[in-house]
């Protein structure tokens, strides 16, 4: 009997470490459920006049438009998936812009609009990111580029699109 | 040992197929904010008074504080005090140009005038600074006499 078991023993090993393997290649391989964001550039509104009240917009795409000021751009990320797949982006409505003493509301927008990403048949999209800023009535006390940092992220979702 | 096995390969498959939750990526938001440029109007652009030709004359006034010896009598340049954020850089342009300029009644016809900036683009200073424009029109024989005027727009846009 143990001549037997040890002739057992060594397949189940052997299987048991393939077993293994392979599970730990479907762990490491289920990234590929999700969806990889890499940011190509920031969010830019440019040189913009001092001048109290006004607006200025950048919109979420490859140009900045019209009510953009000087040098604007979006911030603009690709994003790598599994074709079909969905994900939530987690973007922040508003944002908070130092300006020495005095800060600026930013409303961040976006190329998705449903704020749910499709990966659709490529498995490769691009999100731009822009928004909108008025400066206060009186204007800004201080002169300068001013800069803070906030996040995207995707939250993979299930189902396929 | 074998169900142990497979229980920890059905819990690797399991977690292997949980969808990745990506790191969130940070980016930059900035804005540059610059001092709003200033422009007044000290005096406007004037030929002066020049006489009827025979054949085409063209009377140019100099950019700058003197007209310059080709322009008629009286003749001023059209200056500005400009400001704006010191070390900064900004396009000059006018919204038209040339710029049309007609004859006030009784006369009729008009003349077109090629406006010249000092400069086409300008350096601020920091402080106030004056900026000139001339120009220079061409008369000819047919030419009516009387008081051509017409409006410019100046502007100066940050690079």
């Amino acid at each position: 009997m143990t001549a037997r078991h040890e002739v057992l023993a060594a397949p189940v090993r052997r299987l048991a470490g393939l077993l293994l393997l392979a599970g730990l290649l479907l762990l490491l391989g289920g990234t590929a459920h999700g969806q990889t964001i890499t940011k190509v550039t920031d969010l830019n509104f440019g040189g913009c006049d001092n001048v109290g009240g006004a607006t200025y917009t950048v919109a979420p795409a490859a140009s900045p438009g019209a009510g953009a000021c000087f040098g604007a751009m979006a911030a603009q990320f690709t994003v790598t998936g599994t074709p079909h797949t969905r994900a939530h982006m987690v973007l922040s409505n508003n944002i908070t812009l130092p300006v020495g003493a005095q800060s600026l509301t930013v409303s961040l927008s976006d190329s998705v609009g449903s704020k749910t990403v499709c990966m659709g048949t490529t498995g490769t999209l691009t999100i731009y990111v822009g928004g909108s800023l008025t400066l206060p009535a009186g204007g800004m006390t201080s002169f300068g580029p001013f800069s803070t940092s906030t996040t995207i992220d995707l939250s993979p979702i299930g189902g396929s699109c | 040992m074998m169900k142990r096995i497979l229980m920890a390969f059905a819990a690797l498959v399991l977690l292997g197929s949980i969808p990745a939750m990506a790191a969130p990526v940070p980016f930059n938001v900035t804005i540059t904010i610059r001092q709003a440029i200033s422009i007044t109007k000290l005096t406007d652009l004037d030929f002066g008074t020049v006489e009827t030709v025979s054949s085409p004359t063209t009377y140019t006034v100099l950019p700058a504080s003197a007209p310059g010896s080709g322009a008629g009598t009286a003749a001023t340049a059209a200056s500005f005090t400009i400001q704006g954020e010191a070390t900064q850089v900004a396009n000059v342009s006018f919204t038209a140009n040339p710029v049309t300029v007609t004859c006030s009644a009784p006369c009729a016809g008009s003349l077109s005038v090629n406006l010249t900036p000092e400069a086409t683009t300008h350096t601020f200073s920091g402080a106030a600074e004056t900026f000139y424009v001339g120009g220079d029109v061409q008369v000819i024989s047919t030419t009516q006499a009387g008081v051509y005027t017409g409006t410019a727009n100046l502007s100066l846009v940050y690079q």
